[in-house]
């Protein structure tokens, strides 16, 4: 039988809020999930149901409390849960990408070098990196007179597909998209259908949060409902 | 390509027990960390939280009241920082070592040129020959964005902005493996800091380096810092990766720190 | 009886000095030759003139003296200016000793801002007065830390200076008290002599002393001693040369001063050391000035 790439078992997520009196916000309890290479799982469920919660945690930006986060990485296995942040890191630099809703826009960076950055930390000298970065500027339709300035004036739009662009320029074994589509019109939306089908056709295992049915029917192979806070996942 | 083992393999810099005190004040208590090559550590926290303290006890320019600091030398050997001699400590700090203040006066000789001042690493570890100097000062220079026609004028006809600069490339010139930091782009103007944590932030990148980064702006720390510890009254109250502690803070103080920062 | 002619007119000590100051800074020039290069602190006395006159080497120069020696003192190569005058005067006032003018006829040469083109000899004592005894002080203010440098032999500040000169001047313009590095050890001020004198230094047969009255420091240059100018490979120390030679004796391997000789422009180059000038003279050698 195949080895999943993703093996999370019992985890469980809550916040607790130290300056508002100690509240604590459930997000999930007892979460057991395995993602298989080739396959796009979309989670679903309305929202407050934890779906980028559980994103952010297979991704390392949240913290685990409880349970096992296991990535098959480098042929071993990580638990991101008990892992160290170096160690963190370079599962990012090699093994995960992550494409949120949101471009986190860099002081004077320009996205020819914000697109290719992923594959520079990667060890590709520049000019093949931004060579590399070009290409995929050009698939999500990025004028090449924007490729030499800094994102932080574009559009909603056009900051996302550089995310985009950012996030598919490395061939990921494990691909996490937080609703990478918010704002894209049609013909970008079936730029990133083609890149999700292509990512899991080379054997990428892809995890992701679709906004819309059009969109998660075109792409997921799987869907996991996740139910409001304190139900059983 | 980067060797992912490598980097792997074993920490640069471990602190175990760091603690200095002040006669009855502590300065920072019980500090443990280990730093990795090509990882730069964030210390954040408010002023007299002990992060000035603890840099310069990290970096060798204080003996802390007790702990123990070890250091992987460029040969493999654990070097225990605190037992080293006067010699060996400044041979350290001048070409393994790099360390930039806030204030670009602490680090920068005033009274000479920016070229003598990026210069003069070079000629501390023996290197006699001038234009093969002038060579490595002109590559540094331009590295950190300096205007070259400046390279004769002394740092005190610079703005803030660049003497920061040329402190940088006096600091990296030597090819260091680790760089200590204080507070690097406090004191400039917004603008100014943008540009120098851009090219701070390429730097570290390009050249693997390991650094400690000592800022109070948060900002500061989730651009440049993998890993961030925050520290209030002299010890540590939360580590990890630095996107972790600022989107999802474990301790009170920090929730209290990353709830403060004014959104724009 | 000995003791007699010690106590000169005005009831002085034999060369001003007490004995208990002399033995101590005896002391301080044994340690100074143990150490080559190396700044001895001392107590710097009071002297009858003020700092800047040569107080550090007055002092020096009363310690070593004894009644056979005989004394040249020399300002700027010259024998009668009123620096080397007075202190001429001094020790012959207080102690009784000869002097002289000619450099192989002396045992002890006090001297502010060169050294003699005569070679010196394994007999003779040169004493220079010092007014800043510390070579990284123009980089360094503190003396605590100078004084670490020394003691860990961290000298590559040194050659900032000497960088600084290149890349304003094109060439290392630094032409006096030039920092030589002795016995491939301690970074030394060779104090204000021109760099000419500095390849008179290296391996010199006679004993060399100096003494800094005001920074309170006696370093020494024992015989036959390696002292080495500081350089880049690229640019080589050189000694500075001229076109003209004396106008009076005629030499082209001495120090040449530059001497105004009317309203208009006119000038002439002239020994810096009035000694060697008027022996070459005596010897029939001519320059072609007047």
């Amino acid at each position: 039988m195949r080895a999943p790439v993703i093996r999370i078992e019992g985890l469980s997520k809550s916040f607790v809020l130290h300056n508002q009196g100690g509240v604590e916000l459930p997000v999930f309890r007892d979460i057991d999930l395995e993602v298989f290479a080739g396959e796009c799982l979309a989670l679903h469920g309305p929202s407050g149901t934890g779906k980028s919660s559980l994103i952010r945690l297979i991704y390392g930006n949240y913290l685990c409390p409880q349970g096992r986060i296991l990535v098959r990485h480098d042929g071993r296995v990580t638990d991101v849960a008990r892992a160290l942040p170096h160690e963190i890191l370079d599962l990012r630099r090699r093994t995960m990408g992550y494409v949120s809703q949101f471009l986190r826009v860099i002081p004077r960076v320009p996205a020819l070098q914000v697109v290719a950055e992923p594959l520079r930390a990667q060890g590709v000298d520049a000019a093949a990196a931004e060579q590399a970065a070009g290409e995929m500027l050009t698939r999500f339709n990025i004028p090449e007179r924007l490729w030499h300035l800094a994102p932080a004036t574009f559009s909603g739009g056009e900051q996302q597909r550089v995310n985009l662009a950012r996030g598919f320029i490395v061939d990921y074994p494990i691909l996490l998209l937080d609703e990478p589509t918010a704002s894209l019109d049609k013909a970008n939306r079936d730029v990133v259908i083609d890149v999700i089908r292509q990512a899991t056709a080379r054997g990428a295992a892809v995890v992701g949060i679709f906004h819309d049915a059009q969109m998660r029917d075109a792409v997921a192979t799987r869907v996991l409902d996740l139910a409001p806070a304190g139900a059983a996942a | 390509m980067m060797d992912g083992a490598a980097i792997l393999d074993a920490p640069l810099l471990s602190a175990r027990g760091i603690t200095h005190s002040y006669g009855a004040r502590i300065g920072c208590r019980d500090i443990d960390f280990d730093l990795w090559p090509g990882e730069v550590l964030g210390v954040v926290g408010e002023s007299g939280s002990g992060k000035t303290t603890l840099l310069n006890c990290l970096s060798a320019q204080m003996m802390p009241s007790s702990g123990k600091l070890t250091y992987r030398l460029r040969t493999g050997d654990q070097a225990d920082v605190y037992a080293l001699t006067e010699a060996e400590r400044r041979m350290l700090m001048r070409t393994d070592w790099g360390f930039v203040h806030q204030n670009p006066r602490d680090g920068l000789r005033m009274g000479v040129s920016a070229g003598a001042n990026v210069g003069e690493r070079l000629m501390a570890v023996g290197a006699r020959h001038y234009g093969a100097i002038r060579d490595q000062v002109t590559d540094w220079l331009g590295r950190v964005e300096m205007d070259l026609e400046r390279i004769d004028d002394l740092p005190s006809q610079f703005s803030g902005g660049m003497q920061q600069r040329v402190q940088i490339a006096r600091n990296l010139v030597s090819g260091p493996r680790l760089v200590f930091m204080d507070e690097p782009t406090g004191g400039l103007d917004v603008s100014v800091q943008a540009r120098l944590l851009d090219l701070l932030r390429g730097l570290t990148n390009d050249l693997g380096l390991s650094a400690v980064i000592v800022t109070h702006d948060l900002a500061v720390a989730r651009l440049l810092s993998h890993r961030l510890m925050v520290m209030r009254r002299g010890e540590v109250v939360e580590q990890g990766l630095t996107d972790q502690v600022l989107d999802d803070p474990q301790h009170a103080y920090t929730q209290l720190l990353v709830s403060s920062v004014l959104q724009t | 009886m000995t003791q007699a002619r010690t106590m000169t007119d005005g009831g002085y000590n034999f060369a001003y000095l007490d004995e208990q100051t002399k033995r101590m800074i005896r002391r301080a020039i044994l340690k100074a030759v143990a150490i080559p290069g190396h700044q001895v602190p001392f107590g710097s006395r009071e002297m009858p003139l003020p700092y800047g006159w040569g107080t550090g080497g007055i002092q020096v120069t009363a310690s070593i003296i004894g009644l056979a020696d005989v004394l040249k003192v020399i300002d700027q190569g010259a024998d009668d200016t009123t620096n080397a005058v007075s202190i001429r005067r001094f020790f012959a006032r207080t102690a009784g000793v000869a002097t002289t003018q000619a450099t192989e006829a002396a045992t002890i040469i006090q001297t502010r801002h060169r050294i003699p083109e005569t070679v010196l000899k394994d007999d003779q004592i040169i004493v220079y007065q010092v007014p800043i005894p510390e070579p990284l002080r123009w980089l360094e203010p503190r003396e605590a830390e100078t004084r670490k440098m020394h003691g860990l032999a961290d000298y590559g500040v040194m050659h900032v200076k000497l960088y600084e000169d290149i890349a304003t001047y094109g060439h290392i313009e630094t032409s006096y008290d030039y920092p030589v590095l002795v016995n491939g050890r301690y970074l030394t001020a060779p104090s204000p002599i021109p760099k000419f004198d500095n390849p008179k230094m290296h391996e010199m047969a006679a004993l060399q002393l100096f003494g800094a009255g005001r920074e309170k420091r006696i370093y020494a240059i024992p015989p036959y001693t390696r002292v080495e100018s500081l350089d880049f490979e690229d640019h080589p120390f050189a000694a500075q040369t001229w076109d003209a030679r004396c106008a009076i004796c005629g030499a082209g391997d001495s120090f040449l001063d530059e001497v105004i000789t009317d309203d208009h422009g006119g000038s002439m180059f002239v020994c810096s050391d009035t000694d060697h000038c008027g022996r070459r003279v005596a010897d029939g050698h001519r320059g072609d000035g007047e």
